[in-house]
């Protein structure tokens, strides 16, 4: 059985063109594989951020985010060697400057922190509800770009 | 790095989102001596929040600081944020979330640890161009 692995992408509206995204989940996963073994799956959720929504140094960011968790005590070579790896594959991708991606590859375990801290910000009495909502339109954000993705916004 | 994200039980008008985000970055700054060129701040608007809360501020901040200091921050966050927003603090929550800068690259370049952003070429270039 596969490892999932949940890779959150964070980009402004419009930015990264569909083809060029679903290019990026195929070749990320390719590296990904070929560091870490061939058990790994990765699924990527692609939230978009509209225009003014987005800040770098208190000015509109251009700026896209990608987190991607490696396992648990990875040895920090091995961690930055994938790293550069995968910048530069975003930069070649899409065309972006160095300065316009960042790039997390944390613990698995700390991931799973992070993003069990973003849902604690859901109301509990709906968290089901809403989990369910974003799941419906992760699917139709699918249906229509072919890849699962929905906007930052609820 | 860091990360602010600004979740929001309603929308809010642009300016108010321009001056937010400059607010967090100065606070951030002020406190941490960390230039602004690495603060983002994103913003999520609609959001179900907990009952009572209209505005969520989850920061992923760089390990390394202490737990002092990282508390003081909080605190200033929680009253010049509500002033802005002209909230009762109660009825915002902010958080901190640290992570270790060895974990993360930006300009193509791993963060340095806080104190350490001399050695950053990318910081030192203006954070533009190639």
């Amino acid at each position: 059985m596969k490892n999932r692995i949940r890779v959150i992408g964070t980009v402004q509206d419009g930015a990264i063109e569909d083809e060029v995204i679903k290019r990026l989940q195929l070749v990320i996963g390719e590296t990904y594989c070929r560091y870490f073994g061939g058990n790994h799956h990765l699924t990527f959720i692609w939230l978009t951020i509209p225009r003014g929504q987005a800040f770098l140094a208190a000015k509109p960011s251009t700026t896209s985010v990608l987190q991607l968790p490696v396992q648990d005590l990875l040895a920090d070579h091995i961690r930055h060697d994938f790293m550069s790896e995968v910048s530069a594959q975003w930069q070649k991708n899409t065309g972006c400057s160095k300065n316009e991606i960042i790039l997390s590859c944390p613990d698995a375990s700390y991931a799973k922190h992070y993003f069990d801290k973003v849902n604690g910000r859901f109301n509990a009495s709906t968290k089901v509800f809403i989990q369910i909502k974003l799941l419906l339109r992760l699917m139709i954000g699918k249906l229509k770009k072919g890849y699962l993705n929905t906007s930052i916004n609820f | 790095m860091p990360m602010y994200t600004v979740s929001l039980r309603s929308d809010i008008p642009q300016n108010k989102k321009n001056q937010l985000a400059k607010l967090i970055t100065d606070i951030h700054c002020s406190f941490t001596g960390a230039p602004q060129t690495f603060v983002n701040v994103i913003f999520s608007q609609n959001v179900s929040l907990e009952n009572g809360i209209e505005v969520n501020v989850l920061g992923n901040v760089r390990k390394g600081r202490t737990a002092e200091s990282n508390k003081q921050l909080t605190k200033e966050f929680h009253q010049e944020l509500s002033r802005l927003l002209n909230i009762h603090p109660q009825h915002m929550e902010i958080s901190l979330l640290e992570i270790p800068a060895r974990w993360v690259m930006e300009g193509g370049e791993v963060l340095p640890e806080p104190g350490e952003e001399g050695s950053c070429e990318w910081l030192q270039n203006g954070h533009s161009g190639e």
